[in-house]
């Protein structure tokens, strides 16, 4: 009998111990994204996921890839074959992964700020000073938004041309945050329509936002720096320079002229001439790295870079320029087992001490999107495309060289005052990815000129003979090959030549 | 109380004593198997504590009287009672027990059962076939002994586990790894590497739906069911000492061997005129070495060792286990290693009548290191770049300290030394249950699990380290992972008419699994000496943590029926919910039913002599899948950081209706010996369809994501697994058992997703292709053409899932050019064979394993096959690049030389046969004859034994190891193959 209780009592324990498992478990290092528009704060929290992730998709291979496909750089014999495809041309190819990253990223950055756009409506407005708030996350979410179509419309379409915009293929069009949208391509002309509209937005948002130097928000001059860029793109000349002359006239934006000020802002990243920098501090909030230029190797005190600037390039400064000592250095070059002594290398990068994790350099900056000499070029080519405006144009080309070091220059007009504004544009710009979309803008072509010294370069036809004919269909670059194969509203719609 | 049991048995002794007198009984025991007299078998008066055990004669003498018992025992021999009933020499002879040793299982749920009674499909492989090997990883003693189980070990890291899939790939998206069950206990995979394999009783595969659809989750790719050992009641202690000692080295050197040496490569770059003659004068004036830079980057001879001590038996109601173990490994890469120390203790009682309980429990702390330098690294994974003329040691022969000149890199040992890191592991694993039996056949059962680890990760970069002079870092990472089982079944097994036997089973079991982890990190770190998380400059510190859960929550319930031991029945069922999944879909039912037919228990049959079994069996059941990330059902904002201010950015899309994937497999078979169980055939044929797979749907970028996890698609596998053993010579002194394990499986993709045909995945070379097996998908070439030199490529048709040849082209272009090539990823044919064998004292055991058809992407040659501008100038190449194209006519492997040229492309080349055939295990051992131990009067058993790991390897494959188990092998530390001897005493 006792037996029977104790069995009892024992069964009744263990039909208890059944455990009941929860099923619903939440995640500890995210939110639901349907719990994440509730607050003012939830829209402070988003507004800074947005720059966190536009951070993620600018320098690094977003700046540099063009610039390797460009006539900048060689590639050197330890180069490894990093980058190696878009620097060849012939092997560049619509799977690769820089063209992958480049669209995939800035889409997943559109994504986001679509998600932000669509439902910052639903988060109650108590004042008018959340009010405010709320208008500078929208503007600067529309921003965002037009700086990245933007950027894509230039590597994935055709050049904007008056005539043909309206016609030629776009990229698509993404304004929703719906991930089973599979859009086809819009025309250039709806994208730069959009682009515009998103600027009308961030300027009307952001018109109580002033500009400050060195801003880690978007200001409303980055709405007229882009306007700038946008317009000029867009051959609206007039609009070009009034936007890019605001910025220069508006004087919160002084050119550097000191040599070592002007070596510091490449290095601190301070200066007064930026007009946007975003944020970056170590260890957490680090960008992507222009790491391809120098190559320390701490054991032997050398430098091993995979890209050394050409001849030309360095010849391209007068002795008096402050930008060549700043962009470029003579360093100790150590490839394939061989020194090369006081060889020049892009030192536009040589990493913000602020921001090492280790001993050395990580090559880290904050970001410069928007830069006043720019503005100046803006101007300059904006105002030399109508005759009755070239003076101005070399006026304003003299103020950026002289405050550079470089002698002014005299009597420019037509063809000869527009290579000068090239010109200017490759030494000021230099390797801030602008020099394909330059050339592709031009339509130019190009030759791989003289090297510095051809031992330690990768040789032949597709390195440091390059030749490339104006208009060469990878100008543009592929759709990747993803998007063409899971969007049927793309298929058939790959670039020419990919 | 004591006292009073004592007087009690004292006065039962007396009255015993008045009833018969106590009397000397002798005798001689022997085994029937060969007649040979046997030392040291346990001889027990029944329910005394009385006993002796025979000599080396197999004689005894022994005091018992008329009405007592006597119990012959031995560990492998079956129990003898004999009563003494008036004799006073009792002879014995023993039966092997072996057979039924192995021959008792537990299926799913449940009380264990005989092997014949089970209807499910299974195959069980004893511990002596998987212990003793010299490795941890104890996955790859089982490569080719399971019929149907592809194991693969995929690197020579000391820590490596093998991958396991059953019955082909079940599924496009989520694992295809087995559930592995410890002791009843579910247990992560990686658990595994944790485990000392000497404490394996034995390892069941439970193949078919019957057997494995009771576990419904997580069972469609099979279960791997680890019994460990156990004392037995009434049994001497039984103390047992292996100890082993080996080295291993690479496992197979012919790829290592297929480079240039200096002089090879410099001529080919003057022939090339890549460099002129002057210039490689220079060179090699300055650098006047040949070096063969695998001897730098792998060691040769790394030790193994390994030792075991345990300790087995059982008293009156307590049996006992206990073991504690060692084992060391060095890896051949430098920074590579693993050391484990592990115990064990196995208890189960028998408490009274209506309780038993027992706890199995074993914990072990292990530290591994692995060579972080693989894929696209020079400091190892592609250091046969490294030209020869450079060399690792200056002209005195010293090694170079840091860095290597001419090569520029650190040498692999200072960048060991100064970037030391390592895991430590503290594993905790055990089970405990409470039985009770309040009538005979009514079992209430309740079984708590534990499967838990934590993870201390200690990586540093030293403060001398020149990489980073005076300013090291260190990070310190902490991982838990806790997962609880709880399991409560009730089982109930009567007779009817003594022929209808049934077994009705019920149960319920929670899963909960929390994994939690932290990490700490600064850097700034400038003496060597202090380099803990405290030395580190504030600026530098950073920390971050983790968690992640699951749940399961699972019902279920199994009738077995069968009728005179002739016809089988079971039908069961299992109700599962899962926290991965989506509110509404998380449940999920699954149920199997089998048949099994005895058929040499018809009378028709009793007389075939010849045939001296017969069974048949099929069953046909569903089970799921949920081998999928937690959380992956909802969509989620993730954090980020902003100039110092907290961010939020889409982290996952979500899908709110994932499920789970689900599977039907259906399962026919034989089981049959013949001539007097002299040759042993088991055949089975399967059809395996998974639908709803869990697959990473792709997406265009421009949704923001590439996947989303979406339940689509369908698969099948179809195949049979074919097992033969036979004897060749049976007997205990000489015997001869070879085996053979085969399994063919076609795998076939029959539906995908968004109405796709074919889908190849970006920058994988692998493609679905509706009607034909996952296959590799890149362009094929066409060779090199004799008339110029140029590499061609054949164009694909419209169709790009049927392979065209029609017209070339010389231009490269990817994704352009791929093409179906009829080229699978998962190898169709796998298997194994051996030999058992033994004479006298003598033992071998020789155990081959075999893929064939096994393709895999070699990347390494992309890098060493490459010699042109284009590719990887300046650097050493594989010897093969000697066989280029350099005049009309020439028919060559490479085409002509010319700096923009890429002699290898990501194309068919590259895609090698890589079928295999291993010799996975070899070992030869003598066990001492009992009359050598007599004299030393304490041992009872001792066996010296050798053996050998990959010894041989035979292969076409030109990589370094065709055993890596991916698509695709980059700078891979290769397999490789270990020499050991080692001691066993019993005493």
């Amino acid at each position: 009998m006792k037996n029977i209780i104790k069995i009892l009592s024992l069964t009744a324990i263990i039909t208890v111990i059944s455990v009941s498992c929860e099923l619903n478990r939440f995640p500890y290092d995210a939110i639901e994204q349907s719990q994440s528009f509730r607050t003012l704060k939830d829209a402070t929290t988003l507004n800074n996921g947005l720059y966190a992730s536009f951070r993620g998709v600018v320098y690094g291979i977003y700046m540099f890839s063009t610039d390797v496909q460009s006539d900048l750089l060689n590639a050197t014999l330890d180069y490894g074959n990093r980058n190696g495809f878009p620097h060849k041309w012939t092997s560049f190819l619509a799977d690769d992964y820089t063209i992958r990253d480049t669209w995939r990223f800035q889409y997943n950055v559109i994504s986001n700020v679509n998600n932000v756009i669509n439902n910052l409506g639903v988060i109650p407005i108590a004042n008018a000073t959340e009010q405010a708030t709320m208008d500078k996350y929208v503007g600067e979410a529309h921003l965002m938004r037009a700086y990245l179509y933007h950027s894509l419309i230039q590597r994935f379409a055709k050049d904007y041309e008056p005539a043909s915009a309206a016609t030629d293929p776009g990229i698509p069009l993404v304004l929703t945050f719906d991930p089973s949208l599979k859009p086809a391509r819009s025309t250039v002309q709806a994208i730069y329509d959009q682009i515009l509209a998103d600027i009308a937005v961030a300027e009307t948002r952001l018109a109580a936002i002033p500009g400050a130097q060195t801003s880690p928000k978007i200001t409303k001059d980055c709405v007229t720096a882009l306007k700038a860029r946008v317009f000029l793109c867009m051959h609206n000349w007039t609009e070009a320079a009034a936007a890019a002359n605001s910025l220069i006239t508006g004087g919160t934006y002084p050119l550097l002229t000191g040599a070592t000020a002007f070596k510091n802002m490449w290095i601190t990243d301070g200066g007064t001439e930026t007009i946007f920098q975003l944020a970056a501090s170590q260890p957490s909030e680090l960008s992507n790295a222009n790491n391809i230029y120098l190559g320390y190797n701490t054991g032997n005190a050398k430098y091993t870079p995979d890209y050394v600037p050409m001849q030309w390039v360095i010849d391209q400064y007068e002795a008096t320029d402050i930008r060549k000592d700043a962009y470029l250095a003579q360093k100790p070059v150590y490839v394939m087992g061989a020194d090369y002594p006081n060889f020049w290398c892009i030192n536009k990068y040589p990493g913000n001490p602020a921001l090492f994790t280790g001993a050395t350099t990580n090559y880290q900056h904050k970001p410069k999107i928007f830069r006043a000499a720019e503005m100046y070029l803006i101007s300059a080519e904006a105002a030399a495309q109508t005759p009755a405006t070239e003076a101005a144009a070399l006026t304003t080309l003299n103020l950026l060289r002289s405050a550079r070091g470089a002698t002014s220059l005299v009597g420019l007009t037509g063809t000869a005052l527009m290579d000068a504004i090239k010109a200017e544009r490759v030494r000021e710009l230099l390797c801030e990815g602008t020099r394909l979309d330059d050339l592709k803008r031009w339509k130019m072509g190009f030759t791989r000129g003289t090297p510095q010294n051809l031992a330690l370069l990768n040789t032949g036809p597709d390195f440091n003979l390059k030749v490339v004919a104006a208009g060469d269909d990878k100008f543009v670059w592929g759709i990747p090959a993803n998007d063409i194969t899971t969007n049927p509203n793309l298929a058939g719609q790959q670039n020419p030549g990919w | 109380m004591k006292r009073i049991k004592l007087l009690f048995s004292l006065f039962l002794l007396t009255s015993s004593l008045l009833m018969s007198q106590v009397k000397q009984i002798s005798g001689t025991v022997k085994s029937n198997e060969d007649g040979n007299p046997m030392p040291g078998v346990t001889i027990i008066v029944k329910g005394t504590t009385q006993g002796t055990s025979s000599g080396a004669d197999g004689k005894y003498n022994i005091m018992a009287s008329d009405n007592q018992v006597l119990v012959f025992s031995f560990i492998g021999m079956k129990n003898q009672e004999i009563p003494v009933a008036g004799k006073t020499i009792i002879d014995v002879m023993l039966e092997n027990d072996l057979m039924n040793l192995d021959e008792v299982v537990v299926v799913g749920y449940g009380t264990a059962k005989k092997v014949g009674t089970v209807v499910g499909s299974l195959t069980q492989v004893s511990s002596a076939k998987i212990a003793e090997k010299p490795t941890a990883n104890v996955l790859d003693a089982l490569q080719g002994k399971v019929a149907g189980l592809q194991v693969y070990t995929s690197s020579g890291e000391p820590s490596q586990l093998s991958s396991m899939r059953l019955h082909g790939v079940g599924s496009l998206g989520a694992s295809s790894n087995p559930l592995y069950v410890l002791d009843g206990n579910p247990i992560d995979p990686n658990t595994m590497l944790t485990l000392n394999s000497n404490d394996f009783e034995s390892v069941t595969v439970l193949k078919d739906a019957s057997a494995t659809s009771i576990y419904g989750t997580r069972a469609a790719n099979g279960v791997i069911y680890i019994t460990t050992k156990k004392g037995s009641i009434d049994t001497k202690a039984r103390i047992k000492l292996t100890t082993q000692y080996g080295g291993s080295s690479l496992a197979n050197e012919d790829f290592f061997k297929s480079f240039m040496n200096t002089k090879q490569l410099t001529d080919f770059w003057v022939a090339t005129g890549y460099q002129r003659q002057g210039q490689v004068d220079t060179l090699l004036t300055n650098y006047p070495n040949d070096t063969r830079w695998y001897e730098t980057y792998y060691k040769n001879n790394a030790p193994t060792y390994q030792t075991d001590l345990s300790v087995s038996g059982g008293g009156g109601k307590t049996t006992y286990y206990v073991s504690g173990s060692y084992f060391f490994s060095d890896g051949l890469t430098y920074r590579s290693a693993y050391d484990r120390y592990s115990l064990r203790s196995n208890i189960s009682s028998k408490a009274n009548d209506w309780l038993s309980f027992g706890l199995n429990l074993t914990a072990s702390t292990d530290k591994r290191q692995t060579n972080p330098y693989g894929t696209n690294s020079t400091n190892r994974g592609l250091s046969l770049l490294a030209q020869p003329f450079y060399s690792p040691v200056d002209t005195n022969g010293v090694k170079y300290p840091d860095l290597i000149p001419g090569w520029n890199r650190y040498n692999p040992e200072y960048l060991a030394v100064k970037n030391p890191a390592a895991t430590i592991n503290s594993q905790l694993d055990g089970m405990v249950y409470m039985q009770l039996n309040p009538l005979k056949g009514l079992t209430i059962r309740t079984q708590g699990g534990i499967d838990a680890y934590d993870q201390r990760i200690t990586a540093k970069s030293l403060p001398s380290n020149k990489q980073s002079l005076w300013n090291g870092n260190t990070r310190e990472t902490f991982n838990r992972n806790v997962t609880l089982t709880t399991t409560n079944t009730i089982e109930y097994k009567f007779d009817l008419f003594s022929r209808h036997n049934l077994t009705i089973l019920a149960g319920q079991e929670g899963i909960r699994s929390v994994s939690t982890s932290f990490m700490g990190y600064v850097g700034g770190l400038t003496d060597d000496r202090l380099t803990s998380l405290s030395a580190g400059t504030s600026a530098t510190r950073n920390v971050s943590s983790s968690q992640s859960e699951y749940a399961f929550l699972s019902f279920f319930g199994r009738f077995d029926y069968s009728f005179n031991d002739k016809y089988f029945f079971d039908f069961s069922v299992r109700r599962d919910g899962s926290s991965r999944f989506g509110r509404k879909n998380r449940y999920a039912n699954f149920y199997a039913t089998g048949l099994m037919w005895n058929a040499k228990k018809e009378s028709f049959l009793q007389d075939v002599a010849f045939l001296s079994s017969l069974s048949i069996k099929a069953s046909i059941g569903t089970s799921g899948n949920s081998e999928i990330a937690d959380y992956a059902n909802l969509a989620t904002v993730g954090t980020n950081l902003y100039n110092g201010g907290s961010g939020w950015s889409i982290s996952s899309p979500g899908n709110p209706t994932l499920s789970w994937e689900n599977q039907l497999k259906t399962t026919i078979g034989a089981k049959f010996a013949l001539f007097n169980d002299r040759y042993r055939f088991n055949i089975e044929y399967y059809n395996r369809t998974t639908k709803s797979m869990l697959v990473n749907v792709p997406y265009p970028y421009t949704s923001g994501f590439n996947t989303i996890l979406s339940n689509v698609g369908s698969l099948k596998n179809t195949g049979a697994d074919i097992s033969i053993e036979f004897d060749i010579v049976r007997g205990k002194d000489f015997y001869i058992t070879p085996y053979i394990n085969l399994n063919y499986n076609k795998n076939k993709v029959t539906k995908l997703f968004n109405g796709l045909d074919f889908w190849s995945i970006p920058n994988t070379g692998v493609c679905w292709i509706v009607g034909q097996p996952v296959s590799f998908f890149y362009p094929y070439f066409a060779g090199v053409d004799p008339a110029d030199g140029s590499p061609r490529w054949y164009v694909p048709g419209t169709d790009p899932t049927v392979t065209s040849k029609d017209s070339t082209t010389t231009v490269f272009a990817s994704p352009g050019l791929n093409q179906f090539l009829g080229k699978p990823r998962f190898s169709p044919f796998t298997g194994g064979f051996g030999l058992n064998a033994g004479w006298k004292g003598f033992a071998l055991q020789a155990d081959f394993a075999f893929a064939y058809k096994k393709y895999l992407f070699n990347n390494d040659r992309y890098f060493y096959e490459n010699p042109t501008s284009a590719g990887f100038a300046g650097f050493n190449q594989s010897a093969r690049v000697l066989d280029y194209w350099k005049k009309t006519g020439d028919i060559t492997e490479f085409p002509r030389y010319s700096s923009t040229l890429l002699w290898t492309q990501f194309d068919s080349r590259l895609i090698e046969d890589a079928s295999f055939m291993r010799l996975k295990n070899l070992t030869v051992s003598y066990t001492l004859p009992e009359s050598l131990l007599k004299g030393t009067k304490f041992l009872s058993g001792a066996r010296i034994y050798f053996t050998g790991r990959n010894l041989l390897t035979f292969t076409n494959y030109l990589g370094p190891d065709p055993e890596v188990d991916s698509n695709i092998t980059l700078g891979v530390n290769p397999n490789t193959k270990q020499f050991s001897f080692g001691a066993e005493i019993t005493f």
